[in-house]
């Protein structure tokens, strides 16, 4: 299908103004190599596993979780600094990894170390 | 006043009434220049005529004869008056083509003789001794100059630095041109070697057989089919006839040139086929046309050359779809072949180790004789053992499965090669937008665009459209495509990077695009100084790879679902073809083919090399669902830039198909496979009949109709006995 066609059909979905913004701590656990996309944008896969104790129904209570994310561009080439083990920043914003799986996969604008 | 009629290469389906004077002869074959219009063509006269059915006074008369003698002898005007019927295609640019387009000029071309050399006398009595040991190349040319006199195609033969050394040796004074004998007194097959009993026989029945007789000539890769042509071709040059052989691809005929002039030392070959500069084309054809080169060697174009002394003809692979013309004159160069061997009352070899089903069927039927090879011909080699990787149940690392890795593993740590079959070149099929379910597809055909990763395009495989990969979705603006599936160019650098020492070669037509390249290649594959060979299809024919024991087939299943009725046959022909590249010296050789249906009765004849067994399911499935060979197709084809306008056309041919009344089946105007390419849509009439005779009865009655609807900004086409659905 040409490709114009296509857009008609599929139309890009309007900017919905909302919020997605997610600003997390955590220990990397896994780091994949730097990779590039096929146009040559700086690729990065990693794994983020958080741990805190967060206030909660007026208790505190300790939280665990692992974040699997994804940096492209800029942040995958800050990222490519990073070490596994080491106690980074991440911000971002969260998205569904792809069509056919509802898994969240969180978006890496910006990675420092902790 | 004397009238000839002229053939000329313009789209109409007449011949062209011109005057010639008197004093002048203008026999059927010869070339005239003709006024055409307010310009001048060269045509070819077919007829000569008393009277014109035109006004004299409109008759122009013909400018200049261009030839002594006629370039076309009688028998190829029929053949090509006989192509111009069966396919239904203009005559005056049936006969044009057959000239190679150096004598579609009115250009004088002199005739040259193919250089010969002989010894002088003082390099007669030159001994060995005299010559430096390290001029090994002086040495050679001097000792196959004492057996005789060679031409300089011979002497190129023996060292591709020939020429120099035949310089510095005439030189010296030691060699010199010589005239050219008219016709050797003996043949000598050099290194014959004896037959085994089957080929013996397969020599005998062609050998003893007299007129017309087709041979389907069936052996399994290997069996020596080649051993077979060089006795039939010895018995045939002995009696001083010319052979005609014809080979699928234009890649092979430099190798199989060098090869039979090292065997036949002393018969002049010329070879055909459009990889030639027009010159050299150009004389080629005419020694065929003299008799004096008595192996012509060429493509499917050779099958008009003009052959006075033709006593046989061989079709190599002659299940090649290349045999086939794919646009003008969309003839079968095998079929051609068999009616010209019919014409000229000669046997005909048709060698394959999977015959085409058409061929198949006919020599079942009796109507070919079915000669049949089934050991291979060097005793030691055995068929290589063949295996199916399920790719249901393993893991597959981007599209090459643990148990394949490790088989490659195994060959390179013994020093032997491997062989990654793979019928898609770049990187990836189509480049995919996860998020939104975007895909890469071309925006002026109906296919997908190509990720060439080594350049960072996409491109069209059908229209030749390219432009860089995008940064981003199109759609949605996610930066993080995909590329989807497997080609060439991604199984390789898959490989590179779990065998970062293994030499790999990657042959498509991206990498071979260079002239001379494939060439090259070819000899580092057989100085194995390579490991593993990442192909297509180029790679799968007639070349033979002694290091090799390992073929992995990657991704075959996609012929399994196509809607072409034949994918299957030529699926099970690649296989076996690319199957046979394995192990054929004294190494076996392993096949791994990953299918998710290995229990496919494609994959377990390929298992048990068993061409008759899966011959016969085709059949029996043609049959009941009546297809070719049961049945005889005609398609017409047709495409342009308004959709309706190809539609209506179509709409009205298949009316007037109707309207005949005559019994065959006329089925619905439908897209075709690729139903837009380059901004064209394209459809398609198939009309099919059980009797060829009623079929051509019929396209006869309707190709004159499809002339007169109007057309005027579209392309249509007939195709008759068609390959491609």
């Amino acid at each position: 299908m040409p490709l114009r066609l296509q857009r008609r059909l599929n139309p890009p979905l309007r900017d919905v103004v909302g919020c997605n913004r997610l600003v997390i701590d955590g220990q990397l656990t896994e780091l994949d190599s730097l990779r590039y996309t096929p146009a040559g944008v700086p690729r990065m896969e990693m794994k983020l596993r958080h741990a805190s104790t967060r206030d909660e129904a007026g208790t505190p209570r300790q939280v665990q979780c692992e974040i699997p994310a994804l940096a492209l561009g800029e942040a995958a080439q800050q990222a490519a600094l990073l070490k596994l083990g080491q106690q980074v920043r991440a911000e971002g914003f969260l998205a569904q990894r792809s069509m056919r799986s509802m898994q969240l996969v969180m978006h890496i604008e910006k990675i420092i170390l902790e | 006043m004397p009238i000839v009629r002229v053939a000329l290469d313009v789209p109409l389906t007449t011949l062209f009434d011109y005057a010639v004077g008197h004093a002048v002869d203008a026999l059927p074959g010869q070339r005239v220049l003709v006024p055409f219009g307010r310009k001048q063509m060269v045509g070819v006269v077919l007829e000569q005529v008393e009277d014109s059915a035109l006004d004299a006074a409109r008759i122009k008369p013909v400018v200049r004869v261009l030839d002594e003698a006629p370039l076309l002898p009688a028998d190829v005007l029929e053949l090509l008056r006989f192509c111009s019927e069966y396919y239904h295609y203009p005559l005056g640019a049936v006969v044009v083509a057959a000239l190679p387009v150096r004598l579609r000029s009115a250009e004088p071309l002199a005739r040259r003789e193919a250089q010969r050399y002989a010894l002088t006398p003082a390099g007669q009595a030159l001994a060995m001794e005299q010559i430096p040991g390290r001029k090994i190349v002086q040495r050679r040319l001097l000792a196959a100059l004492q057996q005789g006199v060679l031409t300089i195609a011979q002497l190129r033969a023996l060292s591709p630095s020939a020429p120099a050394a035949l310089q510095a040796m005439r030189e010296a004074g030691w060699v010199e041109p010589c005239a050219v004998e008219a016709v050797p007194p003996g043949v000598v097959l050099r290194d014959a070697h004896t037959l085994n009993a089957e080929q013996q026989q397969a020599v005998d029945a062609v050998a003893q057989s007299s007129g017309y007789g087709c041979f389907l000539l069936h052996g399994i890769t290997g069996s020596g089919k080649t051993e077979i042509y060089m006795h039939l071709m010895h018995r045939v040059l002995q009696r001083g006839g010319q052979v005609l052989l014809l080979v699928p691809e234009i890649n092979l005929t430099p190798q199989l040139e060098s090869y039979f002039s090292s065997r036949f030392p002393d018969v002049e070959l010329a070879s055909l086929h459009s990889g030639l500069a027009e010159g050299v084309r150009a004389q080629n054809w005419l020694r065929a046309q003299s008799g004096q080169a008595r192996i012509v060697l060429g493509t499917r174009l050779a099958v008009f050359a003009p052959l006075p002394q033709l006593k046989l003809i061989i079709v190599d692979e002659e299940h090649d779809a290349s045999f086939k013309q794919q646009d003008g004159l969309r003839y079968s160069a095998r079929d051609v072949a068999i009616f010209r061997a019919n014409q000229r009352r000669l046997p005909i070899v048709l060698g394959s180790a999977t015959p085409s089903l058409e061929s198949y069927h006919n020599a079942r039927s009796g109507r070919y004789r079915l000669l049949q090879l089934t050991g291979r011909a060097h005793a030691a080699a055995r068929l290589p053992d063949v295996r199916c990787i399920n790719t249901s149940h393993s893991i597959l690392h981007h599209g090459i499965s643990e148990q394949l890795l490790a088989a490659i593993q195994q060959r390179l740590q013994r020093g032997e090669q491997s062989l990654m079959f793979i019928n898609r070149r770049g990187y990836a099929p189509v480049l995919m937008c996860t998020a939104c379910g975007w895909l890469s597809g071309c925006a002026r055909c109906a296919g997908k665009l190509v990720l060439h990763l080594q350049d960072r395009r996409l491109r069209c495989h059908h229209c030749g459209y390219q432009t860089r990969v995008p940064h981003a979705c199109p759609d949605c603006g996610n930066a993080d495509l995909q590329p989807v599936g497997i080609g060439t160019q991604r199984v390789e650098e898959v490989l590179q990077e779990r065998f970062p020492e293994a030499r790999i070669l990657r042959v498509d037509r991206d990498s071979t695009r260079n002239k001379g390249t494939w060439n090259a290649m070819r000899q580092q594959i057989k100085d194995e100084v390579v490991d593993i060979l990442v192909g297509t299809q180029m790679l799968a024919k007639g070349h033979d790879f002694p290091g090799l024991t390992l073929v992995g087939v990657l991704n075959p299943d996609g012929a399994l679902y196509s809607s072409d009725f034949r994918a299957s046959e030529k699926l099970y022909a690649q296989l076996a073809q690319v199957a046979g590249r394995a192990g054929r010296a004294e190494q076996p050789g392993e096949v791994l083919i990953q299918t998710a249906f290995p229990d496919h009765l494609l994959f377990r004849a390929l298992r048990e090399h068993d061409y008759a067994a899966y011959a016969q399911v085709l059949l029996d499935e043609r049959q009941s669902a009546g297809f070719p060979p049961f049945v005889y197709q005609a398609m017409l084809r047709a495409e342009g830039k308004q959709e309706a306008e190809v539609y209506a056309f179509l709409q009205q041919a298949r009316e007037a198909a109707v309207a005949l009344a005559l019994p065959v089946e006329v089925y619905g105007v439908v897209p075709a496979a690729m139903p837009r390419r380059a901004n064209h849509t394209r459809a398609q009439i198939l009309v099919q009949c059980d009797a060829r005779r009623m079929l051509q009865q019929f396209l006869q009655a309707w190709c004159p109709q499809l002339e007169a609807l109007p057309a005027r900004k579209l392309r249509w086409s007939v195709d008759v006995d068609p390959l491609d659905f």
